[in-house]
C-alpha cells in the first residue's frame, strides 16, 4: 500500500457481544478519532486493511480515554477479537485539519534549529517521548548531542515548510 | 509506611538553595542535579532542571502538574525506542 498513513490507535480487545473494538487512541486528542469515516486496521501500515466506521463513541476508564468503534463487517465477537492487538491507521486528510501555529511531531526532525539570532545551532534528529513531554533531540557538528524540551517557554517558532524551528535556550540547555 | 507531615518533603539542601537564588534573582538557568529522590514543590515551577539519569542529563521543564512528583520520575533510566516506526498522529504547537 502506497498510501501515507499515520498511527492513531491500537486495538486493545473486543467490546460487547456486536462486534465493538476497544480502541487505545495514539493521538495526542482521542476526539480527533470521533470524526473519522473509515480507519485501516493492520499489523503494519503495509498489512492495514480499509474498514468503513459504522458508529464511534468515548468510553472513560481508570487509563484514560478509549474509543469504542463498531465497523462495517466487523459484526459478532470472534471477527472483532481477530483484529485485537493490531494497529489503526487513518489518512491525514480524514483527520481535522491542523489549526495555524500547529505540527505534527513526525513533521520536525530534519529541521534546522536557529536561535533568536538567526544563528544555526543545529539539526534536529529525533523527537523522543519522554514522561515530561516531547524532546527535540539535537545534532551538533563537533559537539555532543543534546536535548530541548519541546514547550513554548523554549520554541519560539516552528515552520515546517522552511524546515526550520527557532528556539530561545536557557543558560546551560545546549552544554 | 508515608514520609512524616511534620518533616515536609524531600528536597536536597543544595537544590533547594539553587532554586531558592534563582527564584529571589529572578533569573533563569537551567539547574543540573543528580538528586532524583527530590519532589517537586511549588517553587520549582517554570524552573528547568537536568536531570541525571545514570548517564546524561534530562531537562525536564517543570509544570504544576509534576508538583508532589520527584524529579527522577521524568528523567527515564532506560530507553524504549517502540514498537512501531509509523509516523503518529501528534500534534505540537
Amino acid at each position: 500500500m502506497n498510501i501515507d498513513l499515520l498511527l492513531v490507535g491500537r486495538v486493545t480487545r473486543s467490546h460487547g457481544l456486536s462486534g465493538e473494538c476497544k480502541i487505545v487512541p495514539e493521538s495526542d486528542d482521542p476526539d480527533r478519532l470521533l470524526s473519522l469515516k473509515r480507519v485501516w486496521i493492520g499489523t503494519s501500515e503495509n498489512a492495514a486493511l480499509e474498514y468503513k466506521i459504522q458508529t464511534t463513541r468515548r468510553q472513560h476508564t481508570k487509563r484514560g480515554i478509549t474509543i469504542l468503534m463498531r465497523l462495517f463487517g466487523i459484526d459478532t465477537v470472534e471477527k472483532a477479537k481477530a483484529i485485537a492487538r493490531q494497529n489503526v491507521y487513518a489518512l491525514e486528510e480524514d483527520l481535522p485539519p491542523l489549526e495555524p501555529g500547529e505540527y505534527f511531531l513526525h513533521d520536525l526532525p530534519g529541521c534546522s534549529l536557529k536561535n533568536d539570532k538567526g544563528e544555526l545551532v543545529g539539526q534536529v534528529a529525533d523527537v523522543l517521548e519522554t514522561p515530561a513531554g516531547p524532546m527535540l533531540k539535537i545534532m551538533r557538528p563537533f559537539r555532543k548531542d543534546s536535548l530541548v524540551p519541546l514547550v513554548p517557554e523554549f520554541i519560539r517558532r516552528v515552520d515546517v515548510n522552511a524546515r526550520s524551528i527557532f528556539i530561545a535556550p536557557l543558560e546551560g540547555l545546549l552544554d | 509506611m508515608a514520609r512524616s507531615l511534620k518533616k515536609g518533603p524531600y528536597v536536597h539542601y543544595k537544590l533547594q538553595r539553587k532554586v531558592d537564588e534563582l527564584n529571589q534573582s529572578d533569573k533563569k538557568k537551567v539547574i543540573k542535579t543528580w538528586s532524583r529522590a527530590s519532589m517537586i514543590t511549588p517553587d520549582f515551577v517554570g524552573h528547568t532542571f537536568a536531570v541525571h539519569n545514570g548517564r546524561q542529563f534530562i531537562p525536564v521543564y517543570v509544570t504544576e502538574n509534576m508538583v508532589g512528583h520527584r524529579l527522577g520520575e521524568f528523567s527515564p533510566t532506560r530507553t524504549f525506542r517502540g514498537h512501531s516506526g509509523s509516523k503518529k498522529d501528534r500534534r505540537g504547537r
